[in-house]
């Protein structure tokens, strides 16, 4: 049974921190060697699962790690902090990176807008005002002020400007129709998690239709799909190994009911995996890949990890997945 | 505007109706207009100003003739000195304003100023000549060009602050009242000084 949300840090492990710490260093050494065209970070509070409550952190790590990858921060949430930090530090790890960085604005889970006291009935309006204000930071040639509804500067001035002109890419969440429709109308990049495959559709048509009326048509580049993965010498390997556990996505599942309760609209998400989105040997994998793609789909941000995995063997997915899948599924 | 006083000034031939409210120092204000609904927030200013809404003609001849025949006109009435804001197309007259008698002209400030202001090269040339503090205030939904006018503002006046009203298209006063006064009301009084900010972020005293 996973510990409840926020998890007392009495039962974190001081060494076994140092040794994740450690390990992720190599698997972002092996995704760069590989050949991966990115490896990412994103943000979590409070929690053992993924130890990165400040992903700039890490991504400014990264650009020391990895030398040719992108480097994707995938999950700043913006209700938790300050945009214009935000714009200001994905600035600096751009200049670092030299232009490698890429983005994508979060509002976090229920129990993430809990971890600095904010209002979860707002986070999805904040979130939204916070991009707009990471973008003008971005391109406005000339210090400005903005007078928003959740955040207020008199005198806005980023240095250092990105390296990428006017900006790194941005991706904007898009797994329910009201973010698609926004993502849509500031021309961002879309970025489904964890939904299934009919869900993914219908936010891709979704996507195409509310562009379209802004006036412009993304394509499959522009749709990054946020998943699990298992890469096994074959199908059969992958189901013994992958179905003694489910993956259990809500960390609030355990929250107190009052706090629940408390959350309404934005209540602890309950979301249970049965497998991995991509789980198999190779070939039925790039099957697998092929439906995304079908989809509309055409990045994929990809989590080698799964419950009861030991950590050699996420070693070993990532392998086979650049060796016998990444050359069959490039030109998809 | 409640308890308003009306009159009528001289300027360039043209007979210039005003209303005025309230009392302290005077704020002149060039509306844009029917349906940019400045009012409220031109009431809004009269509880700590004497405000000041000159109904305007279209056409008023040139700028500068119109800017310093009103200056004779506003010391009959007891207006020395003055801060002047200008609403969209009114921000022809408060910029020069500014611009031609820059000894009575305390603050400017430009709302959702027109593209066509910041196009005009006599204007455009004099922009740097502007000594006022001045506040141009720009919607980020307007897509009328003002944006551009602000850019183009922000970068030429030298003591020019650009502010972006979140969710505001061009009649950002009627969008986002308050976001719309609060600034203007501190500007006013504070000028380049209201990015200072007082308030207290004590939470439990």
């Amino acid at each position: 049974m996973l510990p409840a949300w926020p998890t007392p840090p009495v039962l974190c492990d001081r060494e076994a921190v140092q040794v994740t710490m450690r390990r992720a260093n190599e698997q972002l050494r092996l995704a760069d060697e590989l050949g991966f065209d990115w490896v990412s970070v994103s943000e979590h509070h409070y929690s053992p699962r993924i130890l990165a409550p400040s992903p700039m952190i890490y991504a400014g790590a990264m650009t020391e790690i990895i030398k040719r990858a992108k480097i994707a921060v995938l999950g700043p949430l913006l209700p938790l902090s300050n945009p214009v930090r935000v714009a200001e530090e994905l600035a600096m790890l751009d200049a670092m990176s030299n232009g490698r960085i890429m983005a994508l604005f979060l509002r976090g889970t229920a129990n993430e807008i809990l971890t600095y006291r904010n209002n979860p009935d707002e986070a999805r309006a904040m979130t939204q005002e916070g991009i707009d204000l990471i973008l003008h930071a971005w391109t406005e040639p000339h210090p400005f002020g903005w007078e928003g509804r959740y955040f207020n500067y008199r005198t806005v001035s980023v240095w250092p400007r990105t390296v990428q002109d006017p900006h790194p890419p941005v991706f904007s969440s898009g797994n329910s129709p009201e973010s698609v429709q926004f993502c849509a109308s500031r021309r961002l990049n879309l970025a489904l998690s964890f939904i299934l495959l009919p869900d993914i559709k219908q936010r891709v048509v979704l996507y195409k239709e509310e562009a379209a009326k802004e006036g412009w048509s993304p394509t499959a580049d522009n749709v990054m799909y946020r998943f699990f993965a298992y890469v096994a010498e074959s199908d059969e390997v992958a189901e013994r190994h992958t179905s003694r556990f489910k993956m259990h996505m809500g960390l609030a599942r355990h929250m107190s009911p009052a706090v629940t309760q408390a959350l309404r609209e934005s209540p602890p998400e309950k979301l249970e995996l049965e497998r991995p989105f991509l789980c198999g040997g190779p070939e039925t994998v790039i099957e697998q890949i092929g439906a995304l793609r079908e989809a509309g789909v055409g990045a994929m941000d990809i989590a080698f990890l799964w419950p009861g995995l030991s950590y050699e063997q996420q070693l070993e997915s990532m392998q086979r997945f650049a060796s016998d899948v990444v050359p069959q599924v490039r030109n998809l | 505007m409640s308890s308003a006083r009306t009159g009528v000034l001289e300027c360039n031939g043209l007979p210039i109706p005003y209303s005025e409210s309230g009392e302290g120092q005077p704020v002149i204000i060039f509306p844009a207009g029917e349906g940019m609904l400045f009012d409220d927030l031109a009431a809004a200013l009269a509880t700590h100003h004497r405000v000041l809404v000159l109904d305007v003609p279209a056409s008023t001849g040139k700028p500068q003739d119109f800017a310093e025949k009103l200056v004779p006109e506003l010391a009959r009435i007891g207006v020395g000195s003055f801060s002047v804001i200008g609403v969209s197309r009114g921000a022809t007259l408060a910029l020069a304003q500014a611009m031609y008698t820059p000894e009575q002209v305390q603050r400017l400030i430009l709302v959702s100023p027109l593209r066509a202001l910041a196009q005009n090269q006599e204007l455009e040339s004099r922009l740097s000549d502007i000594k006022a503090p001045t506040l141009v205030l720009v919607g980020t939904l307007d897509r009328s060009g003002s944006r551009e006018a602000g850019r183009t503002f922000r970068e030429k006046i030298p003591t020019c602050h650009l502010l972006l009203v979140y969710e505001a298209g061009h009649a950002i006063a009627a969008d986002r009242h308050d976001a719309c006064l609060s600034p203007i009301g501190e500007f006013l009084e504070q000028g380049e000084g209201f990015i200072v900010f007082h308030d207290s972020q004590m939470i439990r005293p």
